[in-house]
């Protein structure tokens, strides 16, 4: 799972599992990985939070895709989807909303997806605190770490969680 | 023999070839959906094909017996006629709407069954 594949993986094969390296310091984020893990999913689903050592042996090029911006998923394969494409692979991963999930992908949709993905992206600290969603840490970032900044938790607050 | 007697006697072996012609049309080119349905497990596909035929005639012969009382007994040769096609024209009625029911469900299970086997709707962003 750590060696960096040679060849450039079928698009077209169905993943065997789909890692999601999630912001473990967004409520919203936090809520929808209990909501995924509480569906019937036809390959498992592994959550791991983008700030740990695992998510970088899992992903040692995780950094270059800019988790803390955008949701990233990886499958089995090394496969990145990030964004949209993330949240459509998530529903994709899931038997009841795989239709909605295909249904999102088609061209005319996608955009519109896309779009509504980025604006919670970027507004996800803001919905978690006005649905009032804790995350499950809120652990102060290394100033030196390119996240830094891009999270509303300032170093004064960022041992509590998020409100 | 009285003309009631006799309306029922065409209306029953009527409705009854009518409900085991569409029975065994609906056996007979339903397994390939099922077939496909179960990935070519051909036991599996004949016995839900089986169970779903028995399900149609149950409902079907069931709805054909209920449905034999005449209202007024015929008066003439002419009334017979005018009984047994209003009859059988709900009867045909009936069976269609079961038919579309049954190849409702099968192309159901197909589509199910293959979004199983769906690639990913969308391109990877990258490859790590």
């Amino acid at each position: 799972m750590t060696n960096t594949p040679t060849t450039i993986p079928n698009p077209n094969a169905p993943p065997k599992t789909l890692h999601i390296f999630y912001d473990p310091q967004c409520g919203l984020c936090q809520k929808c990985r209990t909501w995924l893990e509480s569906q019937a999913t036809f390959f498992p689903l592994h959550f791991t939070p983008w700030d740990t050592p695992e998510a970088r042996t899992l992903c040692p090029k995780l950094d270059t895709f800019e988790p803390w911006k955008e949701i990233v998923v990886m499958t089995d394969d090394h496969r990145i989807y990030q964004g949209a494409t993330s949240w459509v692979m998530c529903l994709y991963a899931t038997v009841k909303f795989r239709p909605l999930a295909l249904k999102l992908a088609q061209p005319a949709l996608l955009p519109f997806a896309k779009q509504i993905c980025h604006l919670v992206s970027k507004n996800r600290y803001r919905l978690s605190s006005l649905l009032n969603l804790t995350p499950e840490s809120a652990t102060q970032l290394p100033h030196d770490h390119p996240a830094f900044g891009a999270c509303p938790v300032s170093p004064e607050t960022s041992t509590s969680p998020l409100k | 023999m009285n003309l009631t007697v006799i309306t029922y006697c065409l209306y029953l072996p009527i409705s009854i070839a009518l409900t085991v012609w569409v029975a065994k049309t609906l056996h007979k080119n339903g397994r390939i959906f099922l077939v496909d349905c179960f990935h070519g497990n051909t036991d599996l596909a004949d016995s839900v094909n089986h169970l779903l035929v028995v399900g149609f005639y149950l409902i079907n012969l069931g709805f054909v017996t209920l449905f034999l009382k005449l209202g007024l007994p015929p008066i003439n040769a002419g009334a017979v006629f005018e009984e047994l096609s209003s009859k059988l024209g709900v009867v045909l009625l009936v069976l269609g709407a079961m038919h579309f029911f049954n190849i409702f469900l099968f192309n159901k299970m197909r589509k199910r069954a293959q979004l199983r086997h769906e690639p990913p709707p969308v391109p990877p962003t990258a490859h790590a």
